[in-house]
């Protein structure tokens, strides 16, 4: 957009689209093509050739001999070629079909009465009156069509109708006898105007006969391009590939025509035209061999640019390259906002923002340009340059070292200038795929030294990032509208309120959780030293006076420390993450330290982990975001995270194979365990074998044997990973991680010390293999635990051979799966998005489409914002009656609410989200219906 | 047997191969063969036989011929067995010679392995020895089912087309591993929550199913309440066998007898009993094709009287016995179309029967049952029977369900929104090609998501015009949406007064580039489109 242009650009209202008429191609034509050949001797495009310097020009140097311009000036014009004789248009032939069928082939007559075409366009006005959209006006007019091709006789001129049939895919036969295109032509013009509107066709835009092509139109040589490869050949384009075709067998045909040659060859010519104009609309008419290169390729012609994923639309138009963006490897920096995004100091000079030159700010502009484009600050830290400097004419100034103070002198009112990121700048943060809203984020600059963009972990669940050399995408905006629509709308504390359940997306993640359970659990005491370390990273100045005195020394205990960052009339109680599963009592749960109690901003009890500062899970984030607003909620993540960070720092945390060691007599007892299921199903097999097993309802005896055989396995691993779990106690590093929610699961851990358990494939024991059997080194028929896939081993203790192999076909079926779905969700999202892309709430509540049809009176019928409602409820009338009469309703109570309100999304929710949506794949247009 | 299509005796041994029967393949000038080794004849007569009378005969008596024990054994070679014939000849001093043959060459035919077995079986007894473990291994070679099959040659084929990975075709799921062997990949199905003996599609199928707003769900199922007496198991079984469908396949054995040109329906006693149907019942639905009778039949050997029905084709056609037979297999005794199957099932304090298939329209005339509370999983036919807002909630209900089960939280509005869109003009639209993407009001939109093409020539016939009212359609010719700041458009009436806006100093044009018109605008109206 040129800048003296700004604010007045012209919008598009409408495109109306029509068919071209061959006068109306001769009159756009910029010249008639005539010859196949393309370049003369010399390299120069020859006259009235396809490369014509008339249809545009794609070398530097040369001008258009239309409109005169340079290569990027002229975009180029059309051409035409006359067609020696006429031919049909693929993509209308089944519509030149209805239209023969359905009129006289003498008077060109619609075959119905006046009174019943009266009838059809009456029902079609009323379709139209009633808001139908294409395919129910479609409707109509095939159902005229329809009718009208029963009539045998004109009910007007009384003649007699012959049967059309259609020889796919261009040729048309009468009663058997072929008609020629010109033929066809020639009754299609007979078609009165009025006849067509109830055909569905609009003869204003579009007369029956143009769909015989007499007039060919050629595109511009910049839409086919020739290349010079290196070897100073030149390559042609595709589509000039086919035009020289079309005009190679044009010129024979008029020749033989006009030389009066014998019937059956004009008429093969005529059909080899037919099959080039048809290939050069649609190379996949199905029918017919695809026209090929010559290295056997089948040539990309008008519709193959134009369709799929890799076409014009969805490639070019609805998604396009764009300016001012950036992309490069991600790593994490903890020292950042959530809202921040470090930019490499590179990145920086080269993305720019535009500023308007105006009276408030011409000064200081003036002083930007004349440091150039690499100016450093007074450490020789970055400062910003500009880049170009933009006339009122739309004409760039590239500012460099040299010329910056002469341009910053001529820098004037009504100027822009492309001024480099600086810290604070508003950019849009992006990773693929872009599953939601969250996966484009608004952030705040910092320009940073090295080389890739950094942000805060806690940012990583909403983005779907890891480090293991993910890329992102990074845009700077370029106008105060979008800054404005970022700031207010899609920056990264907008969104810690997810839409989809109302709940919170970002919050702490792995060590974060870690951390606070290390800061906060039970009597967790640090000294001064350690204290001030801790605070030192959130800026807190003030050290809170120390909570217990011991020997002389000063001792502060976590919660009072975690407690600081807490908003002062903060009052809530909820389990922690560590809690013991189940209905347990009140004494049980403060013996765990897992019943947290906020009152007044104190910390009074409980562990701060996953089901505190969690994402996903985050209770404290929740109501943060909720109650005190974004920007505190992100105050909050920030602070507590770089607390819990300090907290491990200073004591430090690990694990590793070790940490899963179980003394002899806790593998004992595992082993004891596990040979008694074992045992135990050997006994169900032999009772089974006998017939004396009973039989479940519903079930045949062979399930009934594989579900009991299956709940005591699976009795067996739980109870293999409880003993071991009795020897991991809650010191162990492998089981705080589990235990507060920061990584990993007790199954996990069971799986690691005790036993790794039944594998299934379609959720049944293994069965298939070889004839009755696994593996052969059972026997045939053997049904026992070990013969069907139970592995009894853990990951420590290593696998058998035949365990390691069941242990891979379940793992294989998961990979299958997870490929299988992510496919067929992919389509399903694009469809689903493709659908709900254009609705939007208008001023008065209801939700339209672009129509104007009302899809809702009420979004959701109340109207409330998911992101913004209590777990799909509009109010928390709970909360609401707590605050207003002060009353405190028994933990019980509390804790039964917040159960409800618990989101039950586990690491495994989002392994299903993300394949459930993840990565589109083109589901390859089908044709349609037919 | 022979036959001149290599596919047809490729697919006999591929399914021979099913019943373990391992033929050999062979090729003449002109004809392809196919020869079954004899050791496989009683297999081949159990599981597939013959049916003439003379080649019947032939193949009992190959079958219950001993001989054959010293055929030269080409295709069932086994493998892979080391020095164990010998150690064992060694042990039991049978002379070496007999085996270094076998030893040297690590092949031997399957009968002849087993001859050797029991040779060295009836050697050790004579001895007196024990051999067992020796013999063991041998015995398990002899037991175990690989085949082995002797690899003639390896060849690498050139690959004639693109090398994909993967085979599967989208939707079936099926893929051809390898020669013929077609491997039928199913999306996993659920069990019912609480019906253990029902399967239903679920997750993510089950998604893509209602989206799509097929007309058939794959598991049709019902839930369906009583008005009264849910309490009484013996009353809910009662409606439970009354609204199965059974037809006469269900409860009879059809057979057709050639000679008189008739099919006959042997209903069984049992199968009746269990779907509750009584020969009146039966006789007075039989009326219109033909009556009951009794019939000679023959069970086994033994020829016995039994109760048909029976339907006489009248004239000697054979096609038209053919359709009878089709038409009588699938005559409805009683029960309601489409309901395949109905489980009786507790909830509460009384019971629920859930079918299998479903017919809202025929179960809702029923009298006793109760219409506020049953329930169908096919939207299609909510829609028909109850009309658009049912079937609106049909489809909320049944999408969130389907989210719940899998875990995954999703606020109700999002699959109200998705559910109001399909609903919309009262008919239920699928989301994709056929529904609402194709429908939409703006020609650039449409084709910007599927059938590119089609769209853009109808456009052209119509005269279709786009007014550029929703997202894609500005995205695609480059200009803001009108969504957000874009939405509105800012003028700006500057009051009297005020001094026109500044001239904008204009440099020197540059020498090249055309120069675009001045765009000062005279009126000191201005429009802000950001």
């Amino acid at each position: 957009m040129m800048s003296s242009m700004r604010g007045v650009t012209k919008r598009i209202a409408s495109i109306k689209f029509a068919l071209l008429s061959p006068d109306e191609i001769r009159r756009m034509s910029a010249t008639k093509i005539i010859t196949a050949d393309t370049y003369d001797d010399d390299g120069f495009p020859i006259d009235m050739g396809l490369m014509d310097s008339h249809l545009g020009v794609i070398e530097p140097g040369l001008r258009c001999k239309t409109c005169g311009g340079k290569v990027d000036d002229c975009p180029g014009h059309f051409g035409h070629i006359d067609l020696a004789m006429p031919v049909i248009h693929v993509g209308y032939v089944k519509d030149i079909k209805k239209l023969l069928q359905a009129t006289c082939r003498k008077c060109g007559r619609l075959l119905l009465t006046r009174q019943q075409a009266m009838e059809y366009i009456a029902e079609m006005e009323q379709v139209e009156e009633l808001g139908g959209d294409v395919t129910e006006v479609g409707y109509v007019t095939k159902e005229t069509a329809r009718e009208a091709q029963k009539r045998q006789r004109c009910p007007h001129c009384g003649e007699e109708q012959g049967k059309i049939t259609l020889d796919k895919p261009t040729t048309f036969r009468e009663d058997g006898h072929k008609l020629t295109p010109k033929e066809v032509r020639e009754r299609l013009e007979r078609i009165p105007n009025e006849d067509l509107r109830v055909l569905g066709m609009n003869p204003e835009v579009a007369r029956p006969e143009w769909m015989v092509l007499t007039a060919l139109l050629v595109p511009p040589v910049t839409v086919r391009p020739s290349i010079t490869l290196e070897s100073g050949d030149r390559s042609e384009d595709d589509l000039t590939h086919k035009l020289v075709d079309v005009l190679r067998i044009n010129q024979r045909l008029r020749e033989n025509r006009d030389a009066g040659a014998p019937q059956l060859i004009v008429e093969d010519l005529w059909e080899l035209l037919q099959y080039h104009v048809t290939t050069y609309f649609d190379n996949q008419t199905s029918g017919i061999p695809p026209a090929r290169h010559r290295s056997g390729r089948p040539l990309k012609t008008l519709v193959q640019r134009l369709k799929g994923k890799e076409g014009r639309f969805r490639s070019n138009l609805s998604g396009k390259r764009v300016n001012f963006s950036a992309r490069t490897v991600i790593s994490p920096d903890p020292i950042l906002s959530i809202n921040e995004v470090g930019v490499p100091v590179e990145a920086a000079r080269e993305l720019t923002v535009p500023v308007h030159v105006q009276s408030y700010n011409q000064e200081l502009v003036k002083t930007w340009v004349k440091r150039g484009p690499t100016p450093l600050g007074a450490f020789g830290e970055y400062a910003p340059g500009v880049n170009y400097v933009i006339r009122p004419d739309g004409r760039r100034i590239r500012v460099t070292e040299k010329n910056a103070e002469v341009v910053a002198e001529a820098v004037e009112i009504g100027y822009t200038v492309e001024r480099q990121l600086v810290d604070g700048d508003i950019v849009l943060f992006n990773r693929q795929p872009s599953l939601h809203r969250m996966s484009m984020m608004a952030h705040e600059v910092r320009v940073m030294p090295h080389k890739t963009f950094r942000f805060n972990l806690a940012v990583c669940p909403p983005y779907n990032a890891d480090f293991d050399g993910d890329e992102m995408n990074l845009h700077v905006l370029q106008s105060e509208e979008a800054r404005a629509e970022a700031r207010v709308l899609m920056r990264v504390q907008e969104h810690i309120l997810s839409p989809r359940f109302g709940g919170p997306v970002i919050g702490g993640i792995h060590d974060h959780i870690t951390g606070s359970f290390l800061l906060t659990h039970k009597e967790s005491k640090f000294t001064r030293e350690e204290v001030t370390y801790i605070l030192s990273k959130i800026d807190i100045r003030d050290l809170p006076p120390p909570d217990v005195k011991k020997g002389g020394k000063e001792f502060w205990s976590g919660k009072a420390l975690f407690s600081a960052i807490l908003p002062k009339d903060l009052s809530m109680t909820f389990k922690s993450s560590i809690a013991p599963k189940g209905d347990i009592g009140l004494k049980e749960l403060k013996e765990e330290d897992s019943l947290v109690v906020i009152k007044d901003g104190v910390v009074a009890s409980g562990t701060i982990d996953e089901n505190a500062v969690g994402a996903f899970k985050g209770k404290i984030v929740d109501k943060l975001a909720r109650d005190y607003g974004p920007d505190a909620a992100r105050e909050f993540i920030d602070k507590a995270t770089k607390m819990a960070i300090g907290a491990i720092m200073i004591r430090g945390f690990t694990t590793g194979i070790d940490d899963e060691d179980i003394p002899e007599e806790a593998k004992k007892q595992i082993a004891d365990v596990l040979k008694a299921a074992i045992e135990k199903v050997e006994g169900l097999v032999e009772s089974y074998k006998r017939g004396e097993l009973e039989q479940m309802p519903g079930r045949s005896l062979e399930e009934t044997l594989e579900v009991e055989a299956m709940k005591i396995l699976g009795r067996a691993r739980d109870q293999a990973g409880q003993i071991a779990g009795k020897h991991l106690g809650i010191e162990n590093s492998a089981v705080i991680m589990a235990r507060s929610g920061a990584r990993g699961s007790m199954l996990n851990l069971s799986q690691m010390a005790g036993s790794i358990g039944q594998q299934a494939v379609r959720g049944e024991r293994l069965s298939r293999g070889y004839w009755n059997r696994t593996l052969p080194h059972f026997k045939k028929g053997d049904l026992g635990a070990e013969a069907k896939g139970f592995v009894k081993s853990s990951y420590k203790s290593g696998l058998h051979p035949t365990e390691y192999f069941f242990h891979a076909m379940g793992g294989r079926e998961g990979l299958v799966d997870t490929a299988v779905r992510t496919s067929r969700s992919g389509y399903m999202q694009r469809r689903l998005i493709n659908a709900l892309e254009d609705l939007k709430v208008k001023e008065d509540g209801t939700v339209r489409n672009t129509a104007d049809t009302i899809i809702q009176f009420k979004f959701g019928e109340d109207g409330v914002d998911p992101s913004r409602s209590v777990q799909g409820r509009a109010v928390d009338i709970d909360d609401i009656l707590q605050e207003v009469l002060g009353e405190e309703p028994s933990w019980k109570e509390r804790l039964r609410e917040q159960e409800m309100a618990s989101y039950g999304l586990t690491e495994k929710d989002m392994y299903v989200e993300i394949s459930e949506e993840e990565v589109e794949v083109e589901e390859e247009e089908p044709p349609s219906e037919e | 047997m022979s036959s001149n299509s290599k596919g047809l005796i490729d697919g006999i041994a591929l399914l021979l191969g099913r019943f373990d029967i391992f033929a050999s393949k062979g090729e003449t000038a002109a004809q392809h063969t196919l020869r079954i080794p004899r050791r496989y004849a009683k297999r081949f007569r159990a599981s597939i036989g013959f049916e003439s009378k003379e080649k019947q005969r032939l193949l009992a008596a190959l079958c219950s011929d001993p001989g054959g024990r010293y055929t030269y054994d080409a295709l069932d070679m086994i493998s892979g067995y080391g020095d164990a014939l010998r150690t064992v000849a060694k042990r039991l001093r049978i002379p070496t010679r007999y085996v270094n043959n076998f030893t040297r060459r690590q092949r031997i035919g399957r009968a002849t392995l087993a001859r050797y077995v029991s040779r060295f079986e009836a050697r050790a007894r004579e001895l007196g020895m024990n051999v067992e473990s020796d013999v063991q291994g041998l015995r398990a070679l002899l037991d175990e089912d690989v085949l082995w099959d002797e690899i003639l040659e390896v060849e690498e084929v050139p690959p004639s087309r693109d090398l994909v990975y993967d085979l599967s075709v989208p939707g079936l799921e099926t893929f051809t591993t390898a020669d013929g062997i077609v491997t039928h990949n199913t999306m996993r199905t659920f069990h019912y929550a609480g019906v253990a003996e029902m399967n239903v599609t679920l997750g993510l199928p089950r998604l893509i199913e209602i989206v799509d707003a097929r007309r058939v769900p794959s598991t049709p199922i019902m839930e369906l309440y009583v008005k009264s007496g849910h309490g009484d198991l013996e009353k809910m079984r009662k409606i439970a066998t009354e609204i199965e469908m059974t037809s006469i396949e269900d409860i009879a054995s059809i057979e057709t007898d050639l000679v008189n040109m008739r099919v006959l329906a042997f209903p069984d006693d049992h199968r009746m009993k269990s779907r509750g149907v009584t020969w009146p019942e039966l006789e007075e639905r039989f009326k219109k094709l033909g009556e009951a009778q009794e019939v000679k039949r023959q069970v086994g050997n033994v020829e016995r009287k039994a109760r048909a029905l029976v339907v006489e084709a009248g004239e000697p056609s054979f096609k038209k016995l053919q359709r009878l037979v089709e038409q009588v297999r699938t005559m409805k005794i009683k029960g309601i179309d489409g309901i395949s199957r109905a489980i009786i099932k507790k909830r509460g304090e009384g019971y629920v029967i859930y079918t299998e298939g479903s017919n809202l329209s025929k179960i809702l005339e029923l009298p006793y049952i109760d219409a506020s509370r049953t329930s169908t999983n096919s939207v299609q036919e909510i829609y028909e029977v109850l009309g658009i807002e049912a079937a609106r909630n049909a489809i909320v209900n049944e999408a969130y369900n389907t989210l719940q089960e899998q875990g995954l939280t999703v606020d109700i509005r999002h699959i109200m929104l998705v559910s109001d869109m399909m609903t919309n003009d009262g008919d239920v639209k699928a989301i994709g090609r056929h529904g609402i993407s194709g429908r939409k009001s703006s020609v650039l939109a449409r084709a910007a998501f599927e059938i590119t093409a089609h769209h853009l020539l109808r456009a052209a016939i119509t005269g279709e015009v786009d007014y550029l009212d929703g997202v894609a359609e500005n995205v695609i010719v480059g200009q803001p949406v009108t969504l957000g700041t874009g939405a509105v458009n800012l003028i700006y009436k500057p009051p009297p007064g005020l001094p026109k806006p500044m001239a904008v100093p204009k440099p020197k044009p540059a020498a090249t580039a055309p120069v675009p018109p001045p765009s000062e605008p005279e009126e000191p109206l201005e429009e802000i489109v950001p």
